[in-house]
């Protein structure tokens, strides 16, 4: 019996190091999250572009309007993995073939200021948040 | 004595430096804080600042005012290619100048802010 369990445990560790040999991560990541509680210093009607921008960095983006713009902020993540079944292949044969499991997901977040024409901030407000950017292999 | 330490010293290093990538990339020029401190409101013209900075990689118009975008970014890109598993991951952060031009084309105002001088090499997969 001893004998056997340990059979089995040694088949199922190859197996799993085989199938991890093909097992990638990977994570993009474009400028830091920006929180709400970062944006409490934001007085509307008061807080001009200059104080955000010290704070946060400069915009991604500037919209013109003839009375007023707006400042986009952005950052995002990307996540992606892949599982390459094909390593399995080794065990029997010396050619390993591809077969891939793969799943990508890429959160695009924004926050965008209102201003004025002297850049005195009115209103700013987030973009929805994703959440696709999770670590999964299964792309079905 | 010395030189078989200095072969143990290299084994552990080739041990631990084993599968490891490092990588960088960049687009655009980085924004020269020299420069940027000649560029000065009400008094700077357009073509001065393109004399200084280069042509903006953007430019934004409005009936009554341009603004010109220059804009840099830099990206880390550490990665583990281990036996088993392969980790990579790619820090990007972003440089943005704007300047502010009236019709006369005179500096009416700057908003700059620097980031890349906090990308990293960080090989951290989860968090936000």
């Amino acid at each position: 019996m001893r004998f056997f369990v340990g059979i089995t445990t040694t088949l199922v560790g190859v197996l799993c190091f085989f199938v991890l040999e093909g097992c990638t991560v990977r994570r993009v990541a474009f400028n830091d999250p920006i929180t709400a509680q970062e944006l409490e210093f934001v007085r509307l009607d008061k807080t001009t572009l200059h104080e955000v921008v010290e704070r946060l960095g400069a915009p991604e983006d500037i919209v013109l309007d003839t009375d007023q713009l707006v400042a986009e902020f952005q950052w995002s993540t990307a996540r992606s993995a892949s599982l390459n079944l094909g390593y399995l292949f080794r065990l029997i044969s010396p050619v390993s073939l591809p077969f891939t499991l793969s799943g990508t997901g890429i959160n695009i977040e924004r926050v965008q200021f209102v201003c004025d024409k002297n850049l005195v901030v009115h209103s700013y407000f987030f973009g929805r948040t994703d959440q696709h950017a999770l670590i999964e292999f299964w792309p079905f | 004595m010395i030189v078989r330490l200095a072969g143990v010293l290299l084994i552990v290093l080739a041990l631990m430096f084993s599968g490891c990538v490092i990588s960088r990339g960049r687009v655009g020029n980085p924004i020269d804080d020299n420069k940027l401190r000649q560029i000065q409101k009400g008094v700077t013209h357009r073509t001065q600042v393109v004399e200084l900075l280069g042509a903006p990689d953007r430019i934004n118009q409005a009936p009554d005012r341009d603004i010109f975008q220059y804009y840099y970014y830099d990206a880390k890109s550490p990665a583990l290619i281990l036996l088993a598993l392969n980790l990579l991951t790619l820090n990007v952060k972003s440089d943005n100048l704007y300047l502010f031009l009236d019709k006369q084309g005179i500096v009416q105002d700057i908003i700059y802010g620097k980031r890349t001088d906090q990308v990293d090499f960080s090989l951290r997969l989860w968090g936000p």
